[in-house]
């Protein structure tokens, strides 16, 4: 692609043109941008149907990277890797220690760390958290930028233009700094039609031929009008998307539905090429690989133009279905009342093992998202998740999560990884509980104030200028997005290890307190030595009540915790300035990356191994079947956070000889309260993993012969009987 | 009606998709007249709490023989359990760290069962399901069965029982009012081959189910298959006649064999002597062809 040089040779471009503009952070970006892009943009490849790819490189300017860092950022580390590269000459090298302390000190997230407090910088980790152990890490991105890009469909990027012209006047730098990162998106534009026009001349394959002189066609259309077709606005809302650095494209349906449909009614596409468009847009990306994000969103009892974003929404899945790829993530917004047809092809889809398109249920998540957001409910009723479930308002609110916490970890320093053994001083749960609770809210309020340091410098630093033009109401304000622009700027922390300290709670109230089963000291020497030598007292934790199961004392108190933290969370927003402070309970793997530096733990768990993921279940602890599990599940109230996920697995037979049956489940799951389902149905390679693992395959339900079993009940034997059958 | 009678349960299985229509809680009752052969729950036959015994997955660590040196005999690499000896205390199974031990069925009151059902009532109400009692022969706890499904009832729970139906006339009155659907099971068609196979007489089920299907009962026939045991033509041809001459039944199910209930008859102690393997899917064309030479509707060829 590039060589080292080469890329030396753009990062010394890059940085010289941040210098030379460094007293105007609205050109600055512009430039910055301009230059960054005429470099990073790769070609198309031989199957692409849209333009639009780009790399990264150790300096530049991204809301969110791969190098998990925000805004202007300089990697040290892959600066460094760059020198062992032999063929570079002695002026290149110098070049690279130039640049690492040209940037120190000038970068985004340096400029955040300035910020922090002293008992930020003492009760907050700051190291690499896949390595050390922590409770409450800051994080630097600005991710999740869930944006509508009908108003770029319907004005162009010319109309942007004239439309930062006519308010030029309410602050010129920033409106010259839409406008010149608009032209800039014009000139890729143009600049990729080049490129195609020298693939015509080589192209000898009659379909590639026509193909290409539509896409030149395309792409000179957009730079100058307003997108005719649906080849064209899928073309022109990707590049934006792309551009902005978001890697969440928004509602399609609703904004290229009508697209769709008309040219599918007025012959100017066939079904066929429009499968083969949204397979080639779905390429680019998969290509993107940010599998934590990936978002496209379908479905919600609130769109405009409902028949043809339903039309659109069918193709969507049916692309994803053929193309079986963890990307993108597809989700689905059902409700009451929806067509039928659309919820029939999500459960085909998923059904076929897909694992989307994920479901969310509009008739719980409006009335939560309006409280827990504090927002009137045709404010809540444009909820969309992003990234691995957050919700945010689409288009009016951003709410990246900046910070994450390990409950668990808190709970463990009160007992044997901190300062002293909290159940020896507190004579009773009660007491107990207040004290953990008090340590979680005085690091939830720290990391409350870092998100907000977080959006002012990069405000300060940046006006973000691709979010800023799409968001409400940024240019109607005449304020960049983290500037006052964006209508509510909203803040979210992700929660980890929920469940385990729930289940926690639950033992050392049971054991230690109620029934002084296990004395404080035993408890903490126990967890200290991770259970050696105390292979009892982890048997008897083990056996102690866990969420999951409807069992009342184990789920009161998973609902009691994430009533009260999801509260502590919710009340910081104030004190830090923003419009909300949530949590989310979503799903990375984080709980896994977290679990592996988090000892053992009181509900029996041993140490550096994963916890439960999200609010569900700790593997293989939900023993009582589906519905008990789903029951449960729907007693944590979604309305005071701002998501979380629900991750559940079946067998294959249930999408299929089941399927009515399944559905029943399903719906009832949604009418007692749940919030959505993220469902993975299984194939053959999981019952060997499930043979491995059992811990994790409780509810694999198999079909043996006239009856069903839990596949992980069966004894070694039956399971590899049922592993020798053919999986149909 | 009294909610604290009790009843010997060795399993409730909550979301069951198998015995019968819907979603459904199946509570499985403890004690069984019957003894057939091929019995895929031999845990369930004895009326009265057994300890099982799973040796492959003990790790002979010792604990069990702590607690019950005369049942436990362990040695460097054997764990002989002396069932003989065992009073079904439990205690050896809280100990387990490998589960290898259970103690099987466990006394419930009527108000805890139905604590457990009403959970999912409206899984029920949705998917159409409720409540099965299965066993062993529910019948064998027939006094606990008839509350349990007048209490389900009460709560307007659809109601279910799996039964071999080899009972007493009265017992099926009582339960009558109480019962929507009887999963009724159909073994052999022979009454001499069905006292070898199972060790009681067909005369008084068949009598049973056409008493119940007079009554207008809906019922499901259900017809385990078994390799060298009742796989005939001549059962075959029973299931076809039984078919044509019950029109109005809700369903024939045919239920092929599968092989679980070996390693569950060793873990109580039990004989066991079919030796076929899992039936699978050439056995099962084989079988469909037969019955469909027979005269066997598409429904029941699809059943299995």
């Amino acid at each position: 692609m590039f060589t080292n040089s080469e890329k030396i040779q753009h990062m010394m471009h890059f940085t010289k043109t941040y210098e030379e503009n460094s007293d105007n952070i609205y050109l600055r970006e512009a430039r910055c941008l301009e230059v960054q892009f005429s470099f990073l943009m790769l070609p198309l490849r031989p199957e692409d149907l849209f333009v639009g790819r780009k790399t990264e490189l150790p300096i530049g300017f991204w809301a969110q990277n791969s190098y998990g860092t925000v805004g202007y950022y300089c990697d040290v580390p892959s600066l460094l890797a760059l020198k062992e590269d032999s063929t570079l000459s002695e002026k290149e090298l110098l070049a690279i220690d130039y640049l690492i302390r040209f940037w120190k000190g000038k970068t985004t997230d340096e400029k955040i760390h300035a910020q922090y407090t002293p008992e930020q910088k003492k009760l907050l980790s700051h190291g690499d958290f896949t390595v050390e152990s922590g409770i409450g890490w800051p994080l630097y991105r600005m991710s999740g930028a869930q944006m509508n890009p009908s108003k770029l469909l319907s004005k162009g990027i010319c109309g942007i233009i004239k439309e930062a012209d006519e308010l030029r006047s309410q602050n010129p730098d920033f409106y010259d700094a839409v406008k010149a990162v608009m032209q800039t998106l014009q000139t890729i534009c143009l600049r990729y039609r080049e490129e195609i026009l020298d693939k015509i001349k080589l192209c000898t394959d009659t379909k590639r031929h026509q193909e290409l002189t539509a896409m030149a066609d395309n792409l000179d259309k957009i730079a100058y009008h307003t997108p005719k077709s649906f080849w064209q606005a899928a073309q022109l809302s990707y590049l934006f998307y792309l551009l902005s650095g978001t890697y969440n494209y928004g509602r399609m349906d609703e904004y290229l539905g009508s697209y769709y449909t008309h040219d599918l009614d007025t012959g100017v596409m066939t079904e066929t090429m429009g499968l083969s468009l949204l397979t080639s847009l779905w390429q680019l990306i998969i290509e993107r690989h940010n599998i934590f994000d990936g978002r496209i969103i379908l479905g919600g009892k609130d769109r405009k133009n409902l028949e043809d974003a339903d039309r659109f929404a069918l193709a969507a899945m049916e692309t994803s279905r053929r193309t079986k790829d963890i990307l993108p993530q597809l989700t689905l917004r059902c409700y009451s009342g929806m067509n039928e047809a659309l919820y029939q092809k999500a459960l085909e889809v998923i059904g076929e093992g897909t694992t989307f398109p994920m479901l969310y249920n509009d008739d719980v998540n409006i009335p939560a998202v309006a409280n827990a957001f504090s927002l009137p409910m045709e404010v809540a009723q444009e909820y969309v998740p992003f990234g691995c479930g957050e919700y945010v308002i689409y288009n009016k609110s951003f709410g990246t999560p900046s910070g994450a916490i390990n409950f668990l970890q808190g709970l463990n320093t009160m007992i044997y990884d901190g300062e002293k053994n909290y159940l020896e001083e507190c004579p009773d749960f009660e007491s107990f509980y207040e004290v953990y609770l008090s340590n979680m809210q005085q690091i939830i309020e720290l990391l409350a104030l870092q998100e907000r340091q977080e959006y002012d410098v990069c405000a300060a630093d940046a006006p973000y200028l691709f979010f800023s033009i799409l968001f409400d109401d940024c240019l109607k304000r005449s304020k960049p997005v983290f500037a006052g622009g964006v209508r509510y700027l909203e803040g979210t922390l992700e929660g980890y290890g929920n469940t385990n300290t729930a289940d926690s709670l639950t033992a050392i109230k049971k054991y230690v307190y109620d029934e002084k089963r296990i004395s404080p000291q035993t408890m903490a020497e126990a967890l200290k030595h991770n259970f050696a030598g105390y292979e009892e007292i982890q048997t008897l934790l083990l056996a102690a009540p866990k969420y999951g199961n409807d069992d009342d004392t184990a789920d009161s108190m998973a609902i009691r915790f994430h009533e009260d933290i999801s509260n502590i969370i919710r009340n910081s927003a104030q004190k830090a300035n923003l419009h909300s402070y949530l949590m989310v309970v979503i799903n990375n793997h984080m709980n896994t990356t977290f679990g592996m530096t988090t000892g053992a733990s009181a509900d029996g768990r041993p140490g550096y191994s994963y916890m439960a993921n999200a609010n569900n279940p700790t593997g293989g602890m939900d023993t009582n079947g589906i519905t008990a599990m789903l029951n449960s599940l729907v007693k944590l109230t979604p309305s005071l956070h701002a998501g979380s996920v629900q991750n559940m697995r079946f067998s294959k037979e249930m999408f299929t000889r089941l399927l009515p049956k399944t559905k029943g489940l399903l719906a009832t799951y949604f009418k007692n309260g749940g919030a959505q389902s993220m469902i993975t149905v299984l194939n053959r390679g999981d019952l060997e993993r499930a043979m491995e693992e059992p811990e994790k395959y409780q509810n694999l339900i198999v079909r043996v012969g006239g009856f069903s079993a839990r596949f992980v009940e069966l004894s070694k034997n039956d399971q590899k009987e049922l592993l020798s059958r053919n999986t149909y | 009606m009294n909610d604290l009678k009790t009843g010997m349960i060795f399993d409730i299985e909550r979301c069951s998709m198998y015995d019968g229509p819907g979603i459904r809680t199946t509570v499985f009752l403890k004690g069984c007249p019957l003894s057939c052969k091929w019995c895929h729950n031999p845990e369930s036959q004895r009326p009265l709490p057994e300890l099982a015994f799973y040796s492959e997955k003990c790790v002979r660590c010792g604990k069990c023989a702590k607690i019950c040196p005369d049942v436990h005999k362990l040695s460097a690499r054997t764990h002989k359990v002396h069932y003989q000896n065992c009073k079904s205390c439990g205690r050896c199974a809280k100990v387990c760290p490998v589960h290898a031990l259970k103690l099987i069925g466990k006394t419930y009151q009527i108000k805890e069962v139905m604590d457990i059902l009403k959970k999912d009532i409206p899984y029920f109400r949705t998917a159409g399901g409720g409540l099965t009692v299965s066993g062993g022969e529910p019948f064998s706890q027939y006094i606990f069965l008839k509350e349990l499904l007048q209490y389900a009832k009460a709560e307007d729970i659809h109601t279910c029982i799996e039964t071999s139906g080899f009972t007493t006339r009265e017992k099926i009155d009582g339960v009558l009012p109480y019962t929507d659907l009887f999963l009724f099971d159909y073994k052999v068609t022979s009454p001499e081959l069905h006292r070898q196979f199972t060790g009681v007489d067909n005369h008084i089920i068949l009598e049973n189910f056409r008493y119940l299907y007079s009554c207008g009962q809906a019922i499901i026939l259900r017809c385990p298959i078994i390799p060298g045991y009742n796989d005939t033509e001549d059962h075959f041809r029973g299931i076809c006649d039984m078919e044509k001459q019950y029109p109005d039944l809700a369903g024939i199910e045919i239920m092929p064999y599968h092989s679980l209930g070996k390693e569950k008859a060793a873990a109580v102690n039990k004989p066991y002597e079919v030796t076929a393997p899992t039936a699978d899917d050439t056995v099962k064309n084989m079988w469909k062809k037969q019955l469909r030479t027979l005269g066997a509707s598409d429904a029941l060829l699809e059943s299995f």
